[in-house]
């Protein structure tokens, strides 16, 4: 980033490529939508850039940019309650629904059902629990993310994990039988 | 406080699986970044909608704050003129009672001497208790003219916006402020 800041264009480039699964499996998480996932990453690595002087050498980089992302991120989603264009639990664009091996198609009813139930969360425990289970973020990471306490955080996510283990109840005795 | 023990939790949740990223997005992006888009006119009014809506979203200090300094302006732009104007006319009445106190104790003395007296200093202290401080001035600010049969006590100077210099008068001509 300390390169990317002195106007080294190499070093935005190998930022946006090593980020460039993980952030966008991000916003995807947040916001079900393949498109506007795409464009968060790319306005996320544009503001990165626009902002690239108030970013404080030193300090860690992926906080920084997973805040960017996720207030894009709720941009839009304020946009969108005020001008509704595509309903929020509307995933048939998603994924291929067309069946495939059991396996597979048991997986892909699997991922559906907790991402249903991790959609069910409140704003705010589940996108403490996204950051710390899908995108490996620590606890001061998170926390630096969204700009609430080491334990505030904690708290959150034992709060989400205990809410979807009764939620998923059903599917837990389906795997350890 | 450390996440519960469920053991097939973790498991559970990574059956949802993360997506991958359309091909070339890294590529569009630094293309992007490269030549960013002109917003429209219609993109800036939104921008500008959203800096505001989430100005008044913020802090409710910060909205406090907001709505007790146009509280202030408001007030100061209404009652401003009127509270300067009013004190102007409330000093412009008070010195008019004045001056007519003055006429009151020359007359007195004109009734017990048979004629006016050629200061004011000299109703002091028979006639009046003490001198009399215009309220404009904040001094002793009042004049007599008097000769056989008439007399005008007058607030000397220009202390009053709403009148001419020399201005309120008492006459014994008129037997009237003005």
């Amino acid at each position: 980033m300390e390169k990317t800041q002195a106007g080294d264009t190499q070093a935005l480039a190998e930022l946006v490529r090593r980020y460039e699964k993980m952030l966008f499996g991000y916003a995807m998480r947040i916001t079900h939508d393949r498109e506007m996932a795409a464009d968060i990453f790319q306005e996320t690595f544009m503001k990165v850039f626009q902002r690239r002087s108030t970013y404080k050498v030193g300090s860690t980089f992926k906080p920084w940019l997973y805040r960017i992302c996720l207030n894009l991120c709720r941009d839009r989603f304020r946009k969108r309650s005020r001008r509704p264009e595509v309903e929020l639990n509307d995933h048939s664009h998603m994924s291929d629904p067309a069946p495939g091996p059991d396996e597979v198609a048991e997986k892909r009813r699997r991922g559906e059902r907790v991402r249903q139930a991790i959609a069910n969360l409140s704003d705010k425990h589940r996108e403490v629990l996204i950051l710390a289970q899908y995108q490996s973020l620590s606890y001061p990471e998170i926390s630096e993310v969204l700009g609430i306490p080491v334990g505030t955080v904690k708290s959150r996510v034992h709060f989400a994990i205990k809410k979807l283990a009764e939620d998923l109840q059903d599917l837990r005795q389906e795997i350890s039988s | 406080m450390s996440e519960p023990e469920i053991p097939d939790i973790d498991e559970l949740l990574h059956s949802w699986e993360a997506e991958t990223p359309p091909p070339g997005l890294a590529q569009r992006t630094l293309e992007r970044i490269e030549n960013p888009p002109q917003p429209g006119w219609l993109e800036r009014i939104d921008g500008w909608a959203e800096r505001i809506k989430r100005f008044f979203e913020g802090p409710p200090l910060r909205t406090g704050v907001l709505a007790t300094a146009a509280g202030c302006v408001l007030f100061l732009m209404v009652w401003s003129p009127n509270l300067f104007r009013g004190r102007a006319e409330g000093d412009l009445q008070a010195c008019k009672v004045r001056l007519k106190v003055i006429a009151t104790a020359i007359e007195a003395y004109h009734d017990k001497n048979g004629e006016f007296p050629t200061t004011i200093e000299q109703l002091i202290p028979g006639y009046l208790v003490t001198a009399k401080a215009c309220p404009a001035a904040g001094k002793d600010t009042y004049k007599l003219k008097s000769q056989a049969e008439t007399f005008t006590v007058f607030c000397g100077g220009h202390h009053h916006p709403q009148v001419e210099p020399d201005h309120p008068q008492y006459s014994s001509d008129t037997a009237a402020g003005r």
